[in-house]
């Protein structure tokens, strides 16, 4: 017994759906039972001109200037 | 008369870095410096040197706080290219960085600065937006403005 979990895209004709089994079983005729989950909602799309978007996930208390005296290293790196 | 070059500013990599943090106060204030800006018919400018900087802090900061995550870091750059036009040094720029340094006696750090002065000089920008004005003291010399956060 082979378990798939896929995400599977229906199409427009609704017809068919393939996958690759990866050459998991040998060839001959097997029963299959196909058990079709919820509709996955489709990931939003983020508008990246807004910048109250652009998040680093970090929150510094403490601003500093980040003057190119402090970025960089007396070597110049 | 107003020229084009009047209309053109280079946002600089403190902003950048202050836009992408989730301070509230130092975020919003930045947001609406540059939609004021944008909204004064202003084009706003970062330069390959900017980006490159912004990725070594960012990464630096992340670095403390916990571990990097460079595929979002990288993606979220594109952010930089939905907002601001991108520009690269070039010969002349080069050439410029040399006359400015002999010129305003740029020495150590100082051409990291000099060299965001070049490159917005080789693209007609005489605008640098900025939260550290001393810095490009040298070039409002030269003839640029300085905008800060709160000008």
């Amino acid at each position: 017994m082979l378990t798939i979990s896929k995400r599977i895209k229906i199409t427009a004709e609704n017809s068919k759906i393939e996958f690759d089994l990866e050459n998991k079983l040998p060839e001959g005729e097997y029963e299959a039972q196909l058990v079709i989950e919820n509709k996955q909602e489709e990931p939003e799309e983020v508008n990246k001109y807004d910048l109250k978007n652009w998040s680093s996930g970090i929150k510094l208390d403490k601003i500093p200037s980040f003057r190119r005296e402090e970025l960089y290293g007396d070597d110049g790196r | 008369m107003a020229t084009m070059e009047d209309n053109l500013v280079l946002v600089d990599t403190n902003i950048l870095l202050y836009l992408y943090n989730d301070n509230e106060e130092i975020k919003n204030k930045s947001i609406n410096k540059v939609d004021d800006l944008k909204n004064n018919g202003n084009k706003l400018f970062v330069s390959e040197q900017i980006i490159r900087e912004f990725l070594v802090v960012q990464s630096n900061i992340q670095k403390i706080t916990r571990k990097v995550n460079l595929i979002k870091l990288i993606d979220d750059t594109q952010y930089i290219y939905y907002n601001f036009s991108i520009i690269y040094p070039s010969a002349n720029s080069l050439s410029q960085l040399f006359i400015l340094t002999l010129k305003y006696n740029l020495q150590g750090k100082k051409l990291h600065d000099g060299n965001i002065v070049a490159i917005a000089m080789e693209n007609n920008i005489r605008k640098i937006f900025t939260n550290k004005s001393s810095d490009f003291s040298f070039a409002t010399n030269g003839g640029f403005e300085i905008i800060t956060l709160d000008t």
